[in-house]
């Protein structure tokens, strides 16, 4: 409790201010009528933006890019010079995530950060970044993160955690860098008691807000040997094929490498690929491993509930309603994990 | 609309009681009230599943071709060619031209169950009507005793609002709400058309922007679009078998690389745009999914727009049997452009 801090809404504005002399901030933006995480962000806009539900995309795009450049390279005679692209390294602050979206990124740090395989350029990231995270004061109709072990207020990877309470924030710094960040950019009072409880109450009354439940539990099992069931072709009757909700989804992390080549020259780079698509891991010569959107659907939905729970030890999936929201055919995840443990979905 | 609803349940089950058709294409309703699904019936007692939600999204013509196609999950015989039924409203009639006639689709493999289509509810207008009194919508429904009316449910009871306030401003210009073409029409009111020249009031504005201006409205649009490929997912008009956005196969050139650039996304909307605009049916679905809200439908409204000055009237879909002004050559072309007028 000791470590509790209290902001005024200018004093964090400040913050963020003085942090974009030496870094990047990217804070929730409104553009479009939707919440965006953006570098052109707007002081005076910010409380407002971060008063609406959570952005359209999740920030995994700060850390694992749509299209990042690997290498370049270079063949002349028979000699080929190749090149790491090594992207600059930048010191970036991301506000206002929600706590299902930080979840997400401990999850892509176990595919990207892992003990066995490194990615450097991700790794590079996450040290350089201060991930700064605030509480859901207003849950959305689409939120089911508490049937996926997290909640509006809980952030446990969060580097420094906000709850506003009307007049400013509740601030708890949860990490090194966290504390780092208070200490470097302004010195701020500690929280009274009752600013405390206040915060507590604001995250309590958002757990109650959240109605929706996604029957996960035990689903991992009951995938086991379903690989042909009816099942698949009775949810993906009405998939058009479309990444949104790969391309949406915080926890999605597929991607394919590409070039780009001017007569002896190029660029190796990686960009975002969606199970969805047709042409996904196509093979040379035209074989298509998931040659419908059947076998398209049973991926994702295995991926999330079944393989990542028998690697990683967690569900792929935060709870984040992002799928349930905005897939034009109204795809539904919950109503996919309710048939496929045989349970009718308004259970 | 319940009646109408009624009748097309009614007409659906009978068509597969009688073995006319081996599935119907409709909607059913979506999870939120903003939501509305495809949903496909097989069996004459499931038709009760069917319904038509204020918020119908998309356009159900596109599953013809992944019927066509073996891309639908199907339990079919081989031997089995009965047709599959579509409610069909005036969008979706159109759709079903272009698609017979660019080959995709043979008439006989659909049967159309027709409806003057009420026009489909814009939910973003309707949270907006009721926010002034700070009211959270629970349910829409269709009113029982009005046709053009809404039910819309909140914690303070309900409220009555006319349709045609919160439709979708594609359906406000759409001159065919009724069918073109179908195998048998539902009786029921359903929405006015609009007449011709609302068709391209949206882009009057535009159209004044000097190059450099447009140039930077658009780029600043397109710099926002992920590439999910949407928009080209669910427009009747993107029927290729391979479309040059997933072409790799490696005896194919690659026509233009995956990365999220300005450059690329921008060249993925023209090429679309360009490769769909004199049959484009106008009926929006593109800017319906778009999941970051792009004005996708405005560039369609331009492309249509210059065709119908450039190359005389036209409006894609309305006969099976055309040809789309851009598949042909004609000395009479009230070709404009030396005028300065077609740009
Ligand atoms: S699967 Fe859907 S709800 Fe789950 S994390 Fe991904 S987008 Fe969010
Ligand atoms: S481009 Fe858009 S409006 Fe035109 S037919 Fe395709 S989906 Fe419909
Ligand atoms: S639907 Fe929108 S985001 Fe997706 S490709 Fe089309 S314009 Fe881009």
């Amino acid at each position: 409790m000791a470590e509790m801090q209290f902001m005024t809404h200018d004093q964090i504005v400040s913050l963020l201010q003085r942090f974009s002399e030496e870094g990047t901030v990217y804070a929730p933006t409104i553009v479009e009528d939707q919440v965006d995480f953006s570098s052109r962000w707007e002081a005076g806009e910010l409380v407002q933006a971060l008063k609406r539900g959570n952005s359209t995309l999740p920030p995994k795009d700060l850390f694992f890019p749509q299209t990042e450049s690997i290498f370049r390279f270079k063949s002349k005679d028979r000699d080929l010079q190749i090149e790491p692209a090594d992207p600059e390294e930048q010191k970036f602050l991301v506000f206002g995530v929600r706590p299902c979206d930080a979840r997400s990124i401990n999850m892509l740090d176990e595919v990207f950060g892992g003990p066995d395989f490194e990615e450097t350029y991700y790794k590079r990231r996450r040290d350089n970044s201060v991930l700064a995270t605030w509480t859901c004061v207003e849950p959305d109709q689409t939120c089911f993160c508490a049937s996926l072990g997290c909640g509006p207020g809980e952030a446990d990877n969060a580097d420094i955690h906000f709850t506003d309470v009307g007049e400013g924030a509740v601030v708890q710094p949860k990490s090194e860098k966290g504390r780092q960040l208070l200490q470097d950019f302004g010195s701020f009072r500690e929280a009274e008691v009752e600013e405390v409880k206040a915060a507590q109450r604001v995250v309590q009354k958002a757990e109650e807000q959240i109605s929706l439940q996604a029957p996960v539990e035990g689903v991992d099992d009951a995938l086991t040997d379903r690989f042909e069931d009816p099942v698949w072709g009775e949810v993906s009757a009405s998939c058009i094929g479309c990444g949104i909700c790969t391309y949406l989804c915080p926890t999605c992390h597929c991607y394919d490498l590409q070039s780009e080549v001017w007569g002896g020259e190029g660029v190796r780079y990686r960009c975002w690929d969606s199970c969805m698509f047709s042409d996904f891991t196509r093979m040379a010569g035209g074989e298509n491993p998931r040659p419908t959107k059947r076998e398209r659907i049973r991926n994702r939905y295995l991926h999330k509930f079944s393989y990542m729970p028998d690697r990683y030890g967690f569900y792929g999936c935060t709870g984040c309603g992002r799928c349930l929201a905005h897939c034009p055919v109204n795809i539904d995840v919950i109503e996919f994990l309710s048939r496929a443990k045989g349970v009718s979905p308004s259970e | 609309m319940n009646k109408v609803i009624e009748d097309l349940r009614r007409a659906s089950g009978q068509l597969l009681q009688d073995g006319k058709v081996h599935q119907v294409v409709g909607w059913r309703r979506g999870r939120f009230f903003w939501q509305g699904s495809p949903h496909f019936v097989s069996d004459a007692g499931a038709v009760e599943e069917l319904t038509y939600p204020p918020c119908a999204g998309g356009n159900l013509a596109k599953y013809l071709v992944d019927f066509a196609r073996g891309q639908q999950p199907d339990d079919r015989q081989e031997e089995d060619s009965r047709a599959v039924a579509l409610w069909t409203r005036g969008c979706e009639s159109r759709a079903v031209n272009r698609l017979i006639a660019d080959g995709v689709v043979q008439r006989d493999e659909v049967y159309l169950l027709g409806y003057t289509c009420p026009g489909v509810v814009d939910s973003e207008k309707l949270v907006r009507w009721l926010d002034g009194d700070g009211l959270q919508i629970e349910d829409v429904n269709w009113a029982e005793d009005d046709e053009r009316v809404l039910l819309v449910e909140t914690a303070d009871g309900q409220r009555r609002i006319p349709a045609d306030e919160v439709l979708q401003e594609r359906c406000l210009r759409c001159t065919h709400p009724v069918p073109v073409d179908c195998d048998q029409l539902v009786d029921g009111e359903g929405k006015q058309p609009a007449p011709e020249d609302a068709r391209f009031e949206e882009v009057a504005e535009l159209e004044q922007l000097q190059g450099e201006e447009r140039y930077e409205f658009w780029s600043e649009h397109f710099d926002r679009c992920i590439r999910c490929n949407a928009c080209r997912n669910v427009c009747p008009a993107c029927n290729c078998v391979e479309c040059i956005f997933d072409s790799e196969l490696p005896q194919q050139p690659d026509w233009l690389g995956k990365a999220s650039s300005l450059s690329e996304k921008s060249q993925f909307h023209l090429i679309r745009m360009i490769h769909v605009a004199d049959r484009c049916i106008e009926c929006g679905a593109c800017e319906v999914v778009c999941p970051v809200n792009l004005p996708v439908r405005k560039l369609m409204i331009k492309a249509t727009a210059d065709i119908d000055r450039l190359f005389g009237p036209h409006q894609a879909g309305l006969q099976a049997d055309e040809t789309p002004p851009l598949q042909t050559y004609d000395l009479q072309d009230p070709d404009v452009s030396h005028e300065g007028r077609g740009n």
